[in-house]
């Protein structure tokens, strides 16, 4: 293998790496704490990207905002007083027409994310919670919601590919000879900060304790005053954002589909296989490991058959160990 | 004794006219569309029945069981396709293939508990779809198999009759159901709803735990191979969207819709369900009313209807229908038990 | 003569609790043997090893005269006719009572199909549930439901009943109808091991008792060479306790 393979694969598996940490880790932060498996993580990616988007391209709300501006233009100027005061506004819309930029989008990107999420935990967790057999009711409903809103977003903006702006621009890092794009470069630093401030969040904030007190133990949560039906829905809103910044950041590597989220799912099942379900540090360790695995057989295998390799791989630790690789023995 | 034999009476002769009904409906109906869909619905019907022995009866979390289908319909189109062998041949080999890919998915799956086991179906079937997406050459890769042949005996041609299809398919569901009745009131059927409601208690008298879940996996795959190869020879082609998000929700809301533990709630909403999907995806009426494209409102309307009926009534309609017969017969049974009292 | 269930050194931990430490016993053939100990002391630990539900022990050897069964599976040994009820009344709740009888019929034991309807009948009739036999489990009352868990365990004839708790919660008449109950199966040519809190219940039908406590063995006896233990007694009940149980045992 040759130097600049090898710096290809690093690369790569740390992006890959990165992408599935900040998916699987919202998978498990809600597996550890409400006990619920969430099969509809995959499009919450893909409500993250559609969402970026929306405000930060051209085609999005800009442009949907075009005809307003141009007749606010057209009529302001005849309409006296109040045209007056609306001829800035207008002026302004049909200035934005390149879009709001990411600066905007992603925070409109959290936001929506971290709404879908709660309405998600609403309607297709909460009822369920807390009757027997939850668990699979909950599987089902979560595949409903994921259906739900992948068809949703194809009725809202087509079938067509759309591509979200590369949040830094310029020529490729060269690296020991091997391109590397600032896109991925950027993944690569702001997984590992985003993951930190997501420990920061659950060790030092009291929202953060309150999760993982009920993490620990839900009876015991109840005794010393924790509100475990507040931190539920919680829970479902920081991994729906963790799952939003996931789709941004594939939103600017790949196409955004209808459908995008799904493969990346799988993966993450893979993760939280591999890692131990519930366990934060196993899981971010197991994508990074699922990563390089994924790269190197990528590589020195084909592309076609990484992810066939990495399923394999999943059934092979589950007929061995059954609670995962990390997983404890016994519950 | 009496009762019976009047209710083994009125079962006789609901399965009579449902025969006859059903043997004159190709003369009656004369939409080839509509004929198209009945003919759809029972395929899915045959899926989603044989699915409810293992996630209802067995209550397994199973979501490979599309994958049964799709590799049957695979099987058959490529040995006519790639080999020219007969689909009278290659039907039958898609059963033989789903059951031998049922037990490779169950001999892990039966060593896990929950979330697992659904995690490793789900994997095990997209793993079906990466392996037929890897070989183009053979599977036609992501336009899938086209040109499959279509069914024929001799010089007739099923596309060109009217009711060869339809009886084909309803002959199939027929079998598949009454072997899914035999099985699930049998000895065999009392073990896996054990195993379901207590599985320590029912391991701890005596059921092979391991043994009876690989036999429901494997009962329950080789119709849906069956129905995969006649499939694709009806299509005429095997595609990869057999294995998507869609099918998988529509699938499952025939199965949870129609009643977990039934069997004939699936058949019956199996049937009705494509119905009501293909006509909101082809109907005019939606997209006038609400100016949206078609295809996928189908599939949110699908979501919703699982979500309502989770929450609102989870024995799903033959699960209700069943519960208000009991509870009336119940009724009747203490009314006369009272009067015979008095008297 | 060989015992019929003998349990060597068996040992078995919870990461860092020894749930049950290096106990031996040995049960004989037609006996009724009781264990005693306070809530935690392993009792129902050492039942699970025995029977595979849902784990084995960590080190010994459990033998059915003298056949090791240490790491069969638990219907393996619900075949070679050990059959155990739960210390929570348990069923198959979206069965019939008459099916739930039936599935001890059917599976792992050496009836013929042709028995089968005979024996869940004997069974039904024996813990008197002839009257619910098509109600569903999930119906039935604790006291039905225990007694369903005996019959569905009886119906196959097992060398070894093992009854965890059978008398928890039940009433004074239903305490005393149980009572019967064990005598009877006793002289039906059954073995039983009975974990028991209630004490005038355990020692009025065992044999011999072993005391159980931190998951050791701390004596084994006839009820009367342990209620003149007086260390046994007050290691387990305390010294109030003891007055109490002297109270009852006369």
């Amino acid at each position: 293998m040759t130097l600049e393979a090898l710096v290809a694969i690093i690369a790569g598996g740390l992006v890959s790496g990165s992408l599935y940490a900040l998916m699987a880790s919202g998978l498990s932060l809600v597996w550890g704490t409400v006990r619920m498996f969430n099969f509809a993580h995959g499009a919450l990616v893909m409500v993250g990207a559609y969402s970026a988007w929306y405000v930060s391209n051209r085609g999005g709300i800009a442009k949907a905002l075009q005809p307003i501006g141009k007749s606010i233009v057209a009529n302001g100027e005849e309409a006296g007083a109040l045209g007056g005061l609306l001829l800035p506004l207008g002026e302004w819309i049909l200035s934005i027409k390149g879009g709001f930029g990411l600066a905007l989008g992603v925070p409109f990107a959290i936001l929506c994310c971290g709404l879908v999420g709660y309405i998600m935990y609403v309607l297709l967790v909460k009822p369920f919670v807390s009757k027997p057999g939850a668990d699979l009711v909950v599987i089902i409903t979560t595949i409903a919601g994921a259906s739900f809103m992948q068809n949703g977003v194809q009725v809202i903006f087509g079938p067509r590919y759309k591509q979200l702006d590369r949040i830094l621009k310029g020529p490729p890092l060269q690296i020991l000879e091997t391109a590397i794009g600032l896109q991925e470069v950027l993944i690569i630093v702001l997984t590992p900060l985003t993951l930190f401030l997501l420990h920061l969040f659950l060790k030092h904030s009291k929202l953060g304790l309150a999760i993982r007190a009920v993490a620990q133990n839900d009876d015991f949560a109840h005794l010393v005053g924790i509100n475990v039906s507040q931190i539920y829905p919680l829970t479902f809103v920081v991994s729906s954002i963790l799952a939003g910044l996931c789709g941004v950041m594939l939103g600017g590597l790949f196409f955004i589909l209808p459908t995008m989220g799904a493969q990346e799912l799988l993966f993450a099942f893979v993760v939280v296989v591999f890692g131990g379900l519930g366990s934060l540090p196993g899981t971010i360790v197991g994508a990074y490991v699922i990563g390089f695995i994924r790269e190197s057989s990528a590589y020195i295998i084909d592309l076609y058959w990484a992810p066939v390799v990495l399923f394999a791989t999943l059934i092979i630790v589950l007929i061995f160990r059954p609670r995962g690789l990390m997983g404890g023995e016994d519950s | 004794m009496n009762g019976m034999g009047e209710r083994l009476g009125i079962r006789h002769v609901a399965w009579a006219i449902g025969i006859a009904v059903f043997l004159a409906i190709p003369h009656v109906v004369t939409d080839k569309f509509l004929m198209h869909l009945a003919i759809l619905g029972m395929l899915y019907a045959i899926v989603a029945s044989n699915w409810d022995l293992t996630l209802g009866y067995a209550g397994v979390f199973n979501f490979a069981h599309l994958a049964f289908f799709g590799i049957g319909a695979y099987t058959s189109g490529i040995l006519a396709v790639k080999y020219g062998i007969s689909p009278w041949l290659g039907i039958p080999a898609g059963g033989v293939t789903a059951a031998l890919a049922s037990i490779l998915v169950s001999i892990p799956a039966i060593r896990l508990r929950g979330i697992y086991v659904a995690l490793l179906t789900f994997a095990c079937s997209q793993l079906v779809l990466l392996l037929l997406l890897s070989q183009p050459l053979i599977t036609g890769g992501q336009q899938g198999l086209t040109g499959v042949p279509q069914l024929q005996i001799g010089d007739f041609l099923f596309r060109k009759s009217k009711f060869a299809h339809f009886y084909l398919v309803g002959f199939l569901l027929l079998c598949s159901t009454v072997f899914l009745r035999r099985l699930v009131t049998s000895d065999f059927g009392l073990s896996l709803i054990a195993l379901r409601d207590f599985e320590e208690y029912a391991v701890a008298r005596g059921i092979p735990l391991a043994r009876q879940r690989l036999l429901a996996f494997l009962l329950s795959s080789i119709f849906p191979g069956l129905a995969g190869g006649v499939y694709a020879h009806f299509l005429i082609v095997a595609s990869p969207d057999i294995f998507g998000f869609s099918l998988t929700t529509l699938l499952l809301s025939m199965v949870l819709v129609g009643g977990v533990a039934t069997i004939y709630g699936p058949v019956l909403v199996g049937v009705v369900m494509t119905f009501v999907s293909e006509l909101m995806a082809t109907s005019a009426w939606m997209s006038d009313v609400f100016g949206i494209s078609r295809g996928p409102v189908r599939f949110m309307f699908v979501a919703v209807l699982i979500v309502l009926t989770m929450r609102f009534f989870p024995e799903g309609i033959w699960g209700l229908i069943k519960r208000f017969s009991t509870r009336a017969r119940n009724a009747q049974g203490t009314a006369t038990e009272e009067q015979s009292e008095i008297t | 003569m060989t015992p019929l269930l003998s349990v060597d050194k068996a040992t078995k931990k919870f990461g860092e609790l020894v749930a049950v430490d290096n106990v031996s016993f040995e049960v004989n053939e037609g006996e009724i043997y009781g264990i005693a100990g306070p809530n935690g002391a392993g009792k129902t630990t050492l039942f699970n090893l025995i029977t595979g539900i849902p784990y084995h022990a960590d080190a010994g050897s459990v033998y059915l005269r003298s056949e090791d069964i240490s790491a069969l599976s638990p219907h393996e040994i619900y075949e070679l006719g050990i059959a155990r009820t739960f210390q929570k009344e348990t069923a198959f709740d979206t069965l019939t009572v008459q099916e739930n009888v039936r599935i001890g019929a059917v599976f792992g034991t050496a009836l013929r199909p042709d028995q089968y309807e005979d024996a869940v009948e004997q069974a039904l009739t024996d813990l008197d549930l002839g009257a619910d036999r098509e109600r569903l489990a999930g119906e039935l009352s604790l006291y039905a439901k225990k007694r369903l868990m005996i019959a569905s365990a009886i119906v196959s004839a097992p060398s070894l009943l093992m009854l965890d708790e059978p008398a928890g919660g039940l009433n004074v008449a239903e305490l005393s109808e149980l009572e019967e109950l064990i005598r009877r199966l006793s002289r039906g040519d059954m073995t039983i091991i009975i974990i028991e809190h209630v004490l005038p219940l355990l020692f009025g039908v065992s044999n011999r008792v072993m005391v159980m406590d931190f998951g050791k063995r701390l004596a084994e006896g006839s009820p009367e060479e342990l209620a003149r233990d007086d260390v046994v007694i007050e290691a387990y009940l305390g010294e109030r306790g003891k007055d109490a149980f002297h109270a009852i045992s006369g």
